[in-house]
């Protein structure tokens, strides 16, 4: 199963889609909203991991251009904070949403609760 | 109570506020890269147990990249603890330099969020007294209408100098017009910091002069 991590932190995403790769998912990373959108179309995703604060595109406005461009798909927010604000602005919606740093563990039980695994 | 006296208490706390969650993110995402790196790390390890070959090059890359983040947090609270103290004396001698230099430190994620870049040109120590703190929210806010003035994907630069008697700090780049409301807003901040703050659009230049 693909899944989609978004993060304008490099080493972040990079090392967090390693480490799931090791447990099993097919994990691609990208740092920007615009390179996401383009990414989103290379493979069948089924899951976006997505922070919720970027510049340029938000966590939140790029989650309303992906439900275009692949409707389905499931999300889980990632959050420096978890603000009370975020959460109500869209994450709520989310199929889940940690705060960081996360745990590894916490993130696969969200990930395979997410797809219904 | 030191220099907050003379700022006006509630937009004072705000941006005292405004700098602290700011801060409190960068250090956030700090610890989450550390908190991945070492999870890498100790995945590594198992799989290595688990008969995995391991490259040792592999190790150091990540150690040094850990280490690399330890130095950006470090940088982060040095500056939070140098803003924290900025509320300590109402008026003392400054390095305008250094103190610009801080304030776009602090407001590197703010110029991010507005896809701006900001960049400040190399001076030299520029002394004088003043209120740091009140100083450094006049500098804040008009970088922040600089920002916005120039727009996204623009960038804007900042220079200090001394000009006969008064010390400058100019930012150049601004595109847009800068609105009343913001223009009355530095006048009321630039009172408080004792300064001036003058906007020449067609030299697309904002400038403070203490």
């Amino acid at each position: 199963m693909n899944i989609l991590l978004v993060d304008d932190e490099l080493e972040l995403v990079s090392a967090l889609a390693e480490r799931l790769s090791f447990r099993g998912f097919e994990a691609d990373w990208v740092t920007s909203g615009a390179e996401a959108m383009d990414k989103i179309l290379e493979k069948d995703y089924v899951l976006a991991i997505l922070d919720v604060k970027m510049p340029r595109m938000s966590g939140l406005e790029l989650r309303k251009r992906l439900e275009h461009l692949r409707p389905g798909l499931k999300y889980i927010f990632l959050s420096g904070h978890g603000s009370e604000d975020d959460y109500k602005v869209g994450a709520a919606k989310a199929d889940s949403y940690l705060v960081k740093p996360v745990k590894i563990e916490d993130l696969v039980e969200r990930i395979n609760l997410a797809l219904g695994n | 109570m030191g220099s907050s006296d003379t700022v006006q208490g509630r937009d004072g706390l705000c941006f005292f506020g405004k700098v602290s969650a700011t801060i409190s993110h960068d250090v956030k995402n700090v610890l989450a890269i550390i908190n991945e790196e070492a999870g890498l790390l100790q995945d590594l390890s198992l799989m290595a147990g688990q008969g995995m070959e391991l490259d040792p090059e592999r190790l150091v890359k990540l150690a040094v990249k850990i280490q690399n983040q330890v130095k950006r947090g470090d940088t982060i609270i040095k500056n939070m603890n140098k803003f924290a103290h900025s509320v300590d004396i109402a008026k003392c001698e400054v390095d305008f330099y250094d103190m610009t230099s801080l304030v776009i430190a602090l407001f590197t994620r703010v110029a991010s969020a507005k896809c701006v870049t900001v960049i400040l040109k190399e001076g030299e120590i520029v002394t004088g007294k003043c209120d740091p703190f009140s100083a450094e929210m006049l500098i804040a806010r008009c970088l922040e209408v600089s920002m916005d003035s120039a727009g996204k994907n623009h960038e804007i630069s900042v220079e200090v100098f001394s000009k006969n008697s008064e010390r400058v700090i100019s930012v150049h780049g601004l595109r847009l017009e800068v609105s009343e409301n913001d223009l009355q807003a530095l006048e009321a901040l630039s009172k408080n910091a004792g300064a001036t703050v003058s906007v020449v659009p067609h030299d697309s230049l904002l400038e403070i002069i203490f």
